[in-house]
């Protein structure tokens, strides 16, 4: 384990890499396009995020961080053969990431209740729209990691189901680091 | 089973719960929301979970540039357009 830990390697299959990587450039862009607008027109980008509980978002931050760590710890589990380990780690993930769910519904709900819709001005236009689709990665990234935590329960030996289990991993953890920088642009930085 | 939890990426962990922390005190007092240093702890944050989580740090060279220019290139293009503020 060691030995292969040293040489290089790339988690999971290439393709997934190719599609995280893709969704990286295509989430990078969406930041600069907020952040060019936002330069735009400052006192009404300011005034907005001012309606937005940050309390919620770094709640969600810290849910999301666990999670990964949980993958993380998970996928060392995997290496080691310990499969009701395993097994436990992603299901405490998987957890994690629903209650970023259940927290962002609530926060959905309150700016809804709030008459804060997408049509409200560009800075909701842009949370909804970006929030919105890193919602849907998590939600594909929830049904990933349940496929995961069956396929962790059938008798197959561990390291044929590697490459899968690794490249899940890669996918949840780019959620993860994508909500990291929406985190700070739309909440945090003023 | 507890060798599983005591490694690097433990720590890692505490360290982007402790940096999320400092980001949300910086984010709630005007004084210290300061764009350019929020977002250099936002992309640290996001190049220790590429490098550690996603396991690119033992990745070949050829991924782990394309990750780092990402980061470095979304950082920089960010702190220029948040540089009026």
């Amino acid at each position: 384990m060691n030995k292969s830990v040293k040489e290089k390697h790339i988690p999971g299959e290439t393709g997934i890499w190719v599609f995280v990587l893709g969704d990286m450039f295509i989430f990078g862009l969406f930041f600069v396009t907020f952040a060019y607008y936002r330069s735009l027109d400052l006192a009404l980008f300011q005034q907005s995020q001012l309606k937005l509980n940050q309390n919620w978002g770094a709640l969600n931050t810290v849910l999301l961080l666990t999670s990964s760590w949980f993958v993380v710890i998970g996928m060392s589990a995997v290496r080691k053969n310990l499969r009701s380990m395993s097994r436990a780690c992603l299901s405490l993930a998987w957890l994690c990431g629903f209650g970023f769910g259940v927290v962002k519904f609530f926060e959905y709900g309150e700016k809804i209740n709030h008459g804060i819709t997408l049509t409200t001005n560009d800075f909701f236009m842009y949370y909804y729209i970006f929030t919105g689709i890193h919602f849907l990665h998590l939600i594909i990234g929830l049904c990933v990691l349940a496929y995961l935590i069956v396929r962790l329960g059938k008798n197959k030996p561990l390291s044929e189901d590697l490459p899968l289990l690794e490249g899940g991993a890669t996918y949840w953890h780019m959620v993860d680091l994508l909500w990291i920088v929406l985190f700070s642009i739309l909440y945090l930085i003023k | 089973m507890k060798s599983i939890f005591l490694q690097t990426n433990t720590a890692i962990w505490a360290l982007l719960a402790l940096a999320t922390t400092l980001s949300w005190y910086m984010g709630s007092d005007a004084a210290l929301n300061i764009p350019a240093a929020m977002l250099l702890i936002a992309f640290f944050k996001t190049r220790l979970v590429i490098m550690h989580f996603m396991e690119v740090n033992h990745a070949p060279v050829g991924l782990r540039l394309i990750c780092e220019a990402w980061g470095i290139v979304c950082c920089a293009a960010l702190i220029v357009l948040y540089l009026p503020s």
